[in-house]
């Protein structure tokens, strides 16, 4: 057994009976008993269930015809609430809370077959773009460790990267399945808004939350949006448009090169998204130029927009039904403030403040409806382009993994982080990253944005991509990672 | 951002914060309003604002009762509960 191995090769392994579920789940478990102590990716690791699931896994492969992911094992974003498994939210407020009922998200994927093997680090709340405001600390990046892994998803991320899961789940806000997939050298999804249940998915800024798959390659992450999506009457923004279908393997497609949003970028990030273009071509794929209005308004917009409805959703954290309680408390007003001041972290503060702020009378119309303005007029920018173009490729990020702490007492440089995968998500699109190269010796990537709904044609941009390089087969050394 | 704002904003958002948080706040606060005025260049004049991203119908399920859950599973999670109320400090005085 080795790691790194795709989703149709384990499945044929298990089918083959080269190994067991119960073997491959041993095998994972390892790798993350001898890495997680280094990389942090792990808040909860699920052992003895997640054994006990593989061996009712290997009864099913004893049967004709066993689920797609039967056997095979995956990590949950600690937002998507287990049943009998905390779900943390990388909280205090959440830090022994465990959920009654499973997410959408999570029981689909079971239905599925595959097994769990526990839950991820991310930002509080899966507020930020470092994984460094999780409560149980910041999540190192496999390849340099030194490095952030990006975030919210970040936890999810260093997983993949570091082989101690072949798949794992994520959830995108404002880039936060994209970015961590993209500063560690994997690939992720973020799926159309309402392509993936939200149901038991923890809230931050509902009109933006999605969630997604996140995988080595194209190819495994269009099998694990497979498990995923689905229409949910559960959730009420849950599309009902029937499964991702992929087009003809042989379609040429018309792809968009939004050429002013890489006049800032660095330049070593942008030779590698300009091979990419070459790549695209070299493969029968036509690039016409679009320009894609208001980039630099949209990381304003959305900032307001989505601390707007973080201060709103996490009103609901009052000691009262879940979550965290303090100790001592004069009478009840003293009790909300004093344990929601004692359960979240500073930079959930600071965005339920900012919301607060933007909410309130006198500010409303400066703020939340001149973004919600912008957010039609960006929107409206991508639909246009759309009307010449299959997809477009772009940058997701402005920089490779930077240093833990370095940009930590900024909050609008951190922000900024996110400039290039905001303006898809005001939009409410699919958007894939992909690996695409390398600047010192760390993952840089480049994303896919399709039409709303169009996750089958960016995923076959990524899988046509993807089987003529050999980008996301590279992997890190975690020579300094391991601890045996 | 004045004193008399942040206090309003930590009463309206039942959070506290010691001396130290309250001015790093106040300075982020600043420097985030500063750099979200960069909305004021967009000219939105006759455009309609946008709730969500995606236009679909929204689906509404059968207007019908169903026991989806559990009292005692879902109480069971709660700080403090007492014969399937939730418990909390006292809300009027009782003088």
């Amino acid at each position: 057994m080795k790691p790194f191995i795709g989703v149709q090769e384990l499945r044929n392994d298990l089918r083959a009976k080269k190994y067991s579920a119960v073997e491959l789940a041993h095998f994972y478990l390892d790798c993350i008993s001898e890495l997680n102590d280094s990389i942090n990716c792990f808040i909860t690791v699920d052992a003895d269930r997640c054994l006990d699931r593989a061996a009712a896994a290997d009864r099913h492969l004893a049967e004709s015809d066993p689920q797609p992911l039967c056997g095979i094992p995956i990590a949950h974003k600690d937002l998507f609430c287990t049943a009998g498994l905390r779900t943390t939210c990388a909280s205090n407020m959440l830090g022994s809370f465990i959920a009654p009922y499973d997410s959408t998200v999570v029981k689909q994927i079971a239905e599925a077959g595959a097994v769990t093997l526990g839950k991820t680090n991310m930002d509080e709340f899966a507020m930020g773009s470092s994984n460094e405001t999780s409560w149980f600390g910041v999540v190192r990046n496999p390849w340099n460790l030194s490095r952030v892994p990006g975030g919210s998803s970040g936890g999810a991320a260093a997983s993949v990267s570091s082989g101690m899961t072949p798949l794992a789940t994520g959830s995108d806000t404002g880039g936060s399945i994209r970015q961590p997939a993209s500063l560690c050298g994997i690939t992720g999804l973020k799926p159309t808004y309402g392509r993936v249940s939200r149901f038991g998915m923890i809230a931050f800024a509902s009109s933006l939350d999605q969630g997604g798959p996140l995988a080595h390659s194209a190819s495994d992450v269009y099998e694990l949006l497979a498990a995923m999506e689905g229409h949910d009457p559960q959730d009420s923004t849950s599309a009902d448009i029937g499964k991702t279908v992929l087009p003809e393997s042989d379609r040429s497609f018309v792809i968009g090169y939004p050429e002013s949003l890489f006049d800032d970028l660095d330049k070593n990030i942008a030779a590698c998204i300009e091979r990419a273009r070459q790549q695209f071509e070299a493969l029968g794929h036509r690039i016409e130029v679009v320009e894609l209005p208001h980039i630099d308004a949209a990381i304003a917009a959305y900032y307001v927009l989505s601390s707007a409805e973080a201060s709103t959703n996490l009103a609901r954290y009052d000691g009262v039904r879940y979550g965290h309680r303090t100790d001592v408390s004069e009478d009840l007003l003293d009790m909300y403030c004093r344990s929601r001041t004692e359960g979240f972290g500073l930079e959930v503060k600071r965005r339920i403040l900012t919301g607060t702020y933007s909410l309130s009378v006198g500010y409303f119309d400066a703020y939340y409806l001149k973004a919600q303005k912008i957010r039609r007029l960006v929107r409206d920018g991508f639909l246009s382009a759309f009307e010449s173009v299959d997809m477009i490729l772009a940058p997701v990020t402005p920089n490779t993994a930077f240093e833990i702490n370095s940009l930590k007492a900024d909050p609008v440089e951190m922000y900024k982080q996110d400039l290039y995968t905001i303006p898809v998500s005001l939009a409410g699109l699919p958007a894939l990253a992909l690996p695409c190269g390398f600047v010192d010796d760390l993952p840089v990537g480049m994303q896919l944005i399709g039409p709303h709904f169009a996750e089958g044609e960016v995923l076959a941009g990524g899988m046509a991509f993807q089987g003529e390089t050999d980008w996301h087969e590279h992997h890190p050394s975690l020579e300094s990672a391991s601890t045996s | 951002m004045d004193d008399e704002t942040i206090e309003r904003l930590l009463t309206l958002s039942q959070l506290s914060l010691d001396i130290e948080d309250r001015e790093k706040i106040r300075r982020d606060l600043d420097a985030i309003i500063g750099f979200i005025e960069i909305m004021d260049q967009v000219n939105t004049e006759e455009v309609e604002p946008l709730a969500h991203a995606v236009d679909l119908d929204q689906p509404l399920r059968k207007d019908r009762a169903v026991i989806d859950f559990d009292r005692d599973v879902f109480q069971s999670i709660a700080p403090k509960t007492a014969d399937g109320f939730y418990l909390v400090p006292k809300v009027l005085d009782q003088n």
